[in-house]
């Protein structure tokens, strides 16, 4: 037998040693997965249809990824995490179970600032804006308004309440443009202008609760129970984008690139926003990488330990995920502040 | 201890024991399929694989006669490419073209430790380099045009380590 120019190039051609290529590629971590698909057109060819959207080969490359997954993690919450905010100063978070608070610490130092709110059974979801903390409350959104002291003491007064919704208020999401989204179990998605604490329009389309929900300058997001994800223009009120997913979409986020989303079985997936927004790219192309958030070395499907948030910050992913409230921070994004890596400090 | 004889493509015969034969899957289905008695005197052609590569394959397979088998590929199992044993490393100093060798006749005689270990070889000789220092190694030639090439990377920039 002659030899081909390149093994691999021969594996190509031949067509039918598709399983040794991936076997090969599947085996390689993320950065030589990229180093791959900038040798030629056909490696990339190959890795791009192979094994970026390739769903067996996303769990198989969870170990190769492990050295992008979890910078660190920290549990510090007795009972169910259930939500999570940050602003530059503080993290807020939201218990649902135990003593069913909002406390707050500062983001630096990883302390207790205050807790805000205590045996509040109804807490879904909390968001910081411009010094003002909403928090869903049964059908309807409390608005606090929160302010430092001197010494860096916080304080927290109420606002006013948001009523709209006819089903108890799941999450809630706020763009620069002070447009705030919130999901219920009404199965819509109510837009709220913040300013003047107005409903200004609701989106209608899920065929189950609306669980989670996010928002950027010109899109919201919003994950329900039906198994989609489906994106919205806020100029339209339209539904640009329908994501089939294989369980309910417990938690999602946004910015202007990517769409993050976690499900019920601990899977956070990463997709590309352009692509999902522009109707000609079809729904291979939507999908840049899903992984294990609650343990990266088991890279399989947890029925019943959902990941109960995903949040974006200055580049990093937090997410929020299993029974015990397990908090991972993932830096494989650019300008990582370097305030978020002090968060393994966090003591309670 | 039962032999049975493999030929290879370039008709050289090879005395092998069954047990250790079997590790091909291939030849074992064969074997099972033919109900091949232990005393007749059958040669089985092997017409993908050479003398050379044979005599590789029947050094691995003699050595690993005792190893449990290969569990099934699932997704639990770790991805990892730092296990390879020495004797296998050793084993496998060759080069490119006998790898390469080894991994089509590891495929075909469906021989799943070999195969996985000559796969690990491969991405082991891609892992950390750079896209150029990959197209070196495979003689690979780079098709892309300058923008295309900034935009590929500009793709993965999330991937890489700050």
């Amino acid at each position: 037998m002659s030899l081909p120019p390149n093994i691999v190039d021969f594996l190509f051609d031949n067509g039918n040693f598709d399983h040794i290529l991936k076997k090969i590629f599947r085996s390689l971590d993320g950065n030589s997965l990229a180093s791959v698909e900038a040798t030629s057109r056909r490696w990339k060819s190959f890795i791009r249809q192979h094994i970026w959207c390739d769903a067996t080969a996303k769990l198989e490359l969870d170990e190769a990824w492990s050295k992008h997954i979890p910078t660190f993690s920290v549990k510090f919450h007795r009972s169910k995490l259930v939500s999570l905010a940050c602003s530059a100063q503080y993290i807020v978070g939201g218990e649902e179970m135990s003593d069913g608070s909002i406390r707050a610490w500062d983001i630096t130092k990883g302390l207790l600032l205050k807790t805000i709110i205590k045996d509040n059974k109804e807490i879904h979801d909390l968001k910081v804006k411009s010094k003002q903390l909403f928090f869903t409350f049964g059908f309807t959104i409390m608005v606090y308004n929160l302010s430092e002291g001197p010494d860096g003491d916080l304080t927290a007064v109420v606002k006013t309440m948001l009523v709209g919704h006819k089903g108890p208020v799941l999450s809630l999401a706020i763009n620069q443009q002070q447009t705030m989204a919130s999901a219920s179990g009404d199965k819509t998605v109510i837009l709220w202008n913040i300013k003047q604490c107005k409903v200004s329009r609701t989106l209608i389309g899920h065929k189950a609760i609306v669980r989670c929900v996010a928002i950027n300058q010109d899109f919201c997001a919003s994950g329900s129970f039906d198994r989609t994800c489906r994106i919205w223009s806020l100029a339209t009120g339209s539904c640009v984008r329908e994501i089939q997913q294989e369980l309910s979409v417990r938690s999602i986020t946004m910015n202007q690139y990517r769409l993050v989303t976690g499900d019920t079985g601990g899977y956070v997936f990463i997709w590309s926003l352009p692509n999902c927004v522009d109707d000609s790219k079809g729904p291979d192309k939507l999908c840049w990488r899903a992984h294990n958030a609650i343990d990266s070395d088991r890279p399989m499907k947890e029925p019943h330990r959902a990941v109960y948030g995903v949040h974006m910050e200055n580049g990093v992913l937090i997410t929020l995920a299993g029974q015990n409230g397990r908090i991972g921070v993932q830096d494989f994004w650019d300008n990582i502040g370097p305030d978020v890596f002090k968060l393994e400090s966090y003591v309670i | 201890m039962p032999t049975i004889k493999l030929q290879s493509s370039d008709g050289e015969v090879f005395p092998v024991d069954v047990e250790i034969a079997k590790q091909s899957v291939t030849i074992k289905t064969m074997l099972d399929d033919l109900g091949m008695e232990d005393e007749e005197e059958e040669i089985v052609p092997l017409p993908n694989v050479n003398a050379a590569i044979l005599k590789k394959v029947i050094q691995w397979a003699t050595y690993h006669k005792d190893d449990p088998p290969a569990p099934e590929d699932d997704e639990n199992k770790e991805k990892r490419t730092d296990d390879i044993t020495s004797w296998d490393a050793d084993f496998l100093k060759v080069d490119q073209g006998t790898l390469f060798e080894l991994i089509l006749a590891s495929n075909y005689l469906d021989i799943k430790g070999l195969l996985d270990v000559t796969c690990k070889t491969v991405a082991n000789m891609i892992k950390g380099k750079t896209p150029e220092e990959i197209r070196k190694t495979f003689n690979i030639k780079n098709d892309f045009t300058p923008s295309e090439e900034e935009q590929v990377r500009k793709e993965n920039e999330w991937c890489e380590e700050k």
